[in-house]
């Protein structure tokens, strides 16, 4: 991963765009920003971080343009004047599915391994299996930071299945065991208040035009409302 | 180890726990309010450089943050050493007899009559005997160091220890509770060191193992119990 770069004062905007996003839509953001600088020539810097880290960086500031996140984040960014003026733009939801590694599927696994409920992961596992209908009360739980390493764990252990979004098993290429009967987590996108470059907005609309939307639905998350 | 009035001494086992203690105590607050700059829980953040994270820009290079990956390493350093730092004293304290020998009795009145004292300048000190407001402030800080550790648990693992975080409230209130005793423990080492400045043949008692001295101010309390 590269440097993020850092907050300077631009005398004319920024032809490029820097996109800042949660782990969970890594891999089809990489996939629309691809395709947005093959049709455009707008060079699309991707970052990722956790909830809490991407609010901090976003604050402190370090250069961002685009911000895709779960809702909860942009409602926190823009309560705190993170970004412009608006209303977010609403991508669809993510669902929760549990993953297994490449091995042979267990019939009992040893432990479902989850984010911790902390500032640090994406969604707090133990409320995600509790919603879930009927509601999941797995023997023996694991709590890790966040998605990325409920990934790592499962791929490491055939015994474990791990609690992630769709994106990330789909990212991933881990095998869906059975996703949840419970509320995705909403996606949506926003423009970073002190964003320098010219080409925000385009980013965004490409993110959410329909070529955008079809990446988004095929790494596994359901099409917006 | 106090033997005879005005004469003050230290086991090597008391003076290496003790600079251990010390030691990890400084690394673990400055790396802990660089991880509670990234998500503050109250209306305020510590300035950057009285922080311990390395540089925040340079960290962006390899985590991507504003060093809050490094100061958890810090931390957890931080924590292994206090751990057995802070062991090494309490069973020095037990196999000595300093506990019940040197902070020992005290009673909330002799605690008052000394914090009065102390606080209108009256209360004396001499090498080797503590008065009941030290009494106090040891007893205090040492149950604030244990509780830092049962609320840092249940910060950092809320899921397996998720029996030890609900009884602190949740992760959130956790997290205040933490922060709470590492403020009473911020407010004992101030004291502690205002006075080791004070007195500062009890710095050669702690670093050389002996120090004698002659009584000095009006002495009420401890010493005239």
């Amino acid at each position: 991963m590269a440097a993020a770069p850092q907050a300077m004062a631009w005398d004319s905007p920024a032809p490029d765009v820097v996109l800042y996003c949660i782990p969970a839509l890594q891999a089809p953001l990489a996939e629309i920003a691809r395709r947005y600088t093959a049709s455009s020539h707008v060079d699309v810097h991707i970052f990722i971080a956790p909830p809490d880290g991407l609010i901090a960086l976003i604050k402190h500031p370090a250069r961002a343009d685009v911000v895709v996140a779960d809702a909860r984040t942009l409602t926190t960014l823009a309560a705190g004047g993170l970004l412009r003026p608006g209303p977010v733009t609403p991508l669809g939801g993510d669902p929760f599915v549990l993953i297994a590694g490449d091995g042979q599927a267990p019939a009992a696994p040893s432990a479902t391994v989850l984010p911790d409920p902390t500032t640090a992961a994406s969604f707090d596992g133990r409320a995600v299996l509790a919603e879930a209908t009927p509601p999941l009360a797995p023997a023996r739980l694991i709590g890790v930071s966040d998605t990325p390493e409920v990934a790592a764990m499962v791929r490491n252990d055939a015994g474990l299945v791990g609690l992630v979004h769709a994106t990330e098993a789909h990212a991933a290429g881990l095998r869906v065991r059975a996703t949840l009967n419970a509320p995705p987590t909403p996606m949506s996108g926003g423009l970073v208040a002190n964003g320098q470059s010219a080409n925000s907005a385009a980013l965004l609309a490409f993110i959410t035009s329909a070529e955008g939307a079809a990446v988004l639905h095929a790494a596994g998350m359901e099409p917006r409302p | 180890m106090s033997h005879e009035p005005g004469e003050q001494r230290h086991s090597a086992m008391a003076r290496v726990a003790h600079w251990c203690q010390a030691l990890a105590v400084i690394i673990m607050i400055g790396s802990g309010w660089r991880i509670y700059d990234n998500v503050p829980i109250f209306p305020f953040e510590f300035p950057y450089w009285i922080t311990l994270g390395g540089d925040k820009y340079l960290a962006t290079t390899t985590s991507n943050d504003w060093g809050t990956g490094n100061a958890i390493a810090w931390h957890f350093a931080g924590m292994w050493l206090l751990l057995f730092s802070f062991g090494l004293f309490v069973l020095n304290g037990v196999l000595t007899g300093h506990f019940w020998r040197d902070l020992l009795p005290l009673t909330p009145r002799a605690f008052l009559r000394d914090f009065i004292a102390a606080a209108t300048f009256k209360l004396g000190h001499r090498l080797g005997e503590y008065n009941a407001v030290q009494k106090a402030f040891y007893w205090g800080v040492m149950f604030a160091i244990a509780m830092m550790f049962l609320s840092g648990l249940a910060i950092w693992k809320p899921v397996q220890l998720g029996w030890l975080t609900w009884i602190f409230g949740g992760f959130p209130a956790a997290r205040v509770v933490h922060f709470l005793f590492m403020s009473a423990i911020v407010a004992f080492m101030m004291v502690h060191v205002m006075l080791v400045a004070l007195v500062p043949k009890t710095f050669r008692a702690m670093t050389l193992g002996r120090a004698v001295d002659v009584p000095h101010g009006t002495a009420v309390g401890a010493a005239h119990e």
